[in-house]
């Protein structure tokens, strides 16, 4: 017998305020999974998690989030802050009929599902949090600088820690754009790398973007890489290629241009930001910028969930990609533990 | 304002960045009262200030000091257009919108002058009095200084032509040289036949400093500015005096404009910029007509905030009683 590889098909849905597109793969009856990409990404990150979860009866569903792919992209960068994007995913959870789903958030899509799940916990039987673990108080450069390791990033030299980049959205706004919009397909392909295992316990180079004058330094654009093939296959990365040649980067920097609203529009979630849901967290082990084994960035997620259960992968930034299995065997077991599989439902 | 949550890096200091006239300036504030609120210069960052927004703090008032545009951990727009006082008090303007505060005390030390002395002259409902060192007011007049130096000849050994030119980034490059260099031969601790001179490029501020600095430079201080500016460079600040003279184009409105506001002005004996801004205090109440005093110190050159710190501190907060005084409850 052969079963059949779900199909995603692409979808659009348009409100008064917005247009998202999303994919979507399995029984159109099936409980709901929803699958929030980060930042710069589109739905199709999630292609392996969905086919295999549409195999086994879920309905899963991803959109492009706010800025990215054929979702609209607002031109104003207080669009782009979080409680815009969760209302954005409410309306989307409106129209596939609003039965509490399991919502799961990689990198930029883990605040994201963090607020959805603070903020509208009865549209969430279960959070997923990969590779960026759930902060109360909002995924913020005041929360992150108070979580760095002193140790390795000394306040004098390194204040910021390895969150410079973020402090350089803030400082070179439109530079950081121009170099990453300057040739897109190596962009993404630089960005998209495997994990080191031997850039732990290292600066990581994410703290010196501000020393370098860039991520790409004085070039202004990106080094002259190809896809790493381990992680997008080619068509999806020439579908976020595409992508990218349409809207560029502007929007989906814009996504931390909102410090502000967003530490604000945390401060009214219910229970005070306590997530009673069961939570999963999975942490890249080789991941430089936001392992929570060697650093305290995962203090404020512990606290603040009831039901945690976090699961270590050998794997860097990109967990959805660098380790498609494991993520779904991971994801599975958990659902399992907390009888939330289909056959439960 | 950018971050609700502060945290703590001191003694009662907050730290914070606040989003405004579209960039971001990273703030530092310490203590409760009335508002007093400081511009550093170049080279440096808010860090300057720290012994004075000390004494301010414990004088009863709430000193605020953000990085300058170009500085530190605020936004550092690539081009030098966006660095006239036209930009700069906008951002102070925005600074003082986002904390609610309606009217400030400022003070300025080198640029920072220029930029308290404009802010004072273009809003005087939002600044109430100035407190400036090592760069007097001078308003407006019919040549910029640029033309002035052309015309006398000084093209290749002004200090601001080099300032100006794109390799200066370069030649300031080696922060952990030459902010000690800076800190050095622009003070009155430098030897007065080759300390630095606005007018020989052979005699300039960036030249390695010949051991170790004066006690006057906190360690603290000095590893502080130069871990900054091996972060950012020098591209940033060096924009100041990149766009000085197209803002001698846009600033005819105050040709020959008075600072009426109560005003305070103290200068080093030894500082280089006297040969530039050769006033006596005299001279300079003739347009600032609100000019309550002014100190010039001997054996001192342009760190005045360090050099004389403890006079600086006595000045300054004499003036805030007089100017702002805190209210007794």
């Amino acid at each position: 017998m052969s079963i059949a590889t779900p199909a995603l098909t692409s979808h659009i849905t348009n409100s008064s305020r917005h247009t998202t597109h999303y994919w979507q793969a399995g029984p159109g009856d099936g409980p709901l999974m929803i699958f929030l990409h980060g930042w710069p990404g589109i739905g199709l990150l999630w292609r392996a998690q969905m086919e295999a979860f549409a195999a086994v009866g879920w309905r899963c569903v991803a959109p492009d989030m706010r800025g990215y792919g054929k979702t609209s992209a607002p031109a104003v960068h207080g669009a782009y802050s979080i409680q815009e994007i969760v209302q954005d995913m409410v309306e989307l959870h409106d129209h596939l009929g609003d039965q509490p789903a399991i919502w799961i958030g990689h990198d930029q899509g883990s605040p994201v599902t963090g607020a959805l799940a603070s903020h509208h916990p009865e549209r969430c039987r279960g959070a997923v949090f990969v590779s960026v673990p759930y902060f109360p108080t909002a995924f913020a450069l005041p929360t992150l600088i108070s979580l760095v390791d002193r140790e390795l990033y000394p306040a004098n030299e390194y204040p910021d820690g390895p969150w410079d980049y973020y402090r350089f959205y803030l400082t070179h706004f439109d530079q950081a754009t121009s170099d990453f919009d300057a040739d897109v397909r190596a962009t993404l392909a630089a960005i998209y790398r495997s994990g080191n295992p031997a850039a732990m316990g290292q600066v990581y180079r994410s703290a010196k973007i501000t020393s370098g004058g860039g991520w790409f330094g004085t070039a202004h654009h990106a080094p002259d890489v190809t896809r790493d093939p381990d992680l997008w296959p080619a068509d999806d990365f020439d579908a976020l290629v595409d992508a990218f040649h349409t809207h560029g980067f502007r929007a989906p920097n814009a996504w931390y241009l909102n410090d502000d609203a967003n530490i604000a529009y945390a401060s009214e979630a219910r229970n005070g930001g306590r997530l009673d849901m069961p939570v999963l967290f999975l942490n890249g082990d080789w991941d430089a910028l936001c392992d929570i084994t060697r650093s305290p960035l995962g203090g404020p997620m512990r606290e603040a969930c009831e039901a945690l259960s976090a699961v270590n992968l050998s794997s860097g930034h990109w967990l959805p990609l660098e380790r498609k299995a494991e993520s779904i065997q991971a994801i599975t077991s958990w659902l399992e533990a907390h009888s939330l599989m289909p056959h439960n439902v | 304002m950018s971050n609700e949550r502060t945290f703590e890096s001191g003694a009662g200091v907050k730290e914070y960045d606040i989003a405004t006239n579209g960039i971001t300036l990273h703030v530092t504030e310490q203590g409760e009262g009335p508002a007093v609120l400081f511009c550093h210069g170049f080279p440096d960052t808010s860090y300057t200030w720290r012994r004075q927004m000390e004494a301010a703090a414990a004088a009863g008032y709430r000193a605020i000091a953000p990085d300058m545009r170009g500085y530190g951990r605020s936004s550092a727009p690539t081009d030098s257009n966006l660095y006239t006082p036209l930009h700069t008090v906008g951002d102070l303007v925005g600074l003082l919108d986002a904390l609610n505060i309606p009217s400030t005390v400022i003070v300025g030390h080198d640029w920072g002058a220029t930029h308290a002395w404009n802010a004072a002259l273009m809003r005087p409902d939002r600044f109430r009095a100035v407190f400036c060192l090592s760069v007097p007011y001078a308003p407006r007049g019919d040549i910029s200084v640029f033309d002035r130096m052309r015309q006398a000849g000084r093209e290749d050994d002004f200090y601001m032509f080099e300032q100006i030119k794109p390799e200066a980034d370069q030649i300031w490059a080696d922060a952990a040289v030459t902010i000690p260099g800076m800190l050095y031969w622009a003070s009155g601790s430098a030897p007065v036949d080759t300390c630095w001179n606005p007018f020989d490029l052979a005699r300039s501020f960036h030249r390695p400093a010949p051991g170790s600095l004066p006690a006057w430079a906190e360690p603290g201080y000095v590893a502080h500015n130069i871990a900054t500016f091996q972060r950012t460079g020098f591209h940033g600040g060096l924009n100041y005096y990149r766009a000085a003279e197209p803002f001698f184009h846009l600033s005819g409105p105050w040709k020959g404009a008075k600072i009426g506001q109560p005003s305070f002005f103290m200068g080093g004996q030894a500082d280089g910029l006297k040969l530039l801004y050769p006033l006596t205090i005299d001279q300079m109440r003739a347009n600032l007509p609100g000019l309550v005093g002014g100190l010039e110190i001997d054996n001192v050159g342009h760190w005045l905030q360090h050099e004389a710190r403890d006079v600086v501190n006595e000045n300054l907060v004499a003036f805030l009683r007089e100017v702002s005084p805190v209210q007794s409850t």
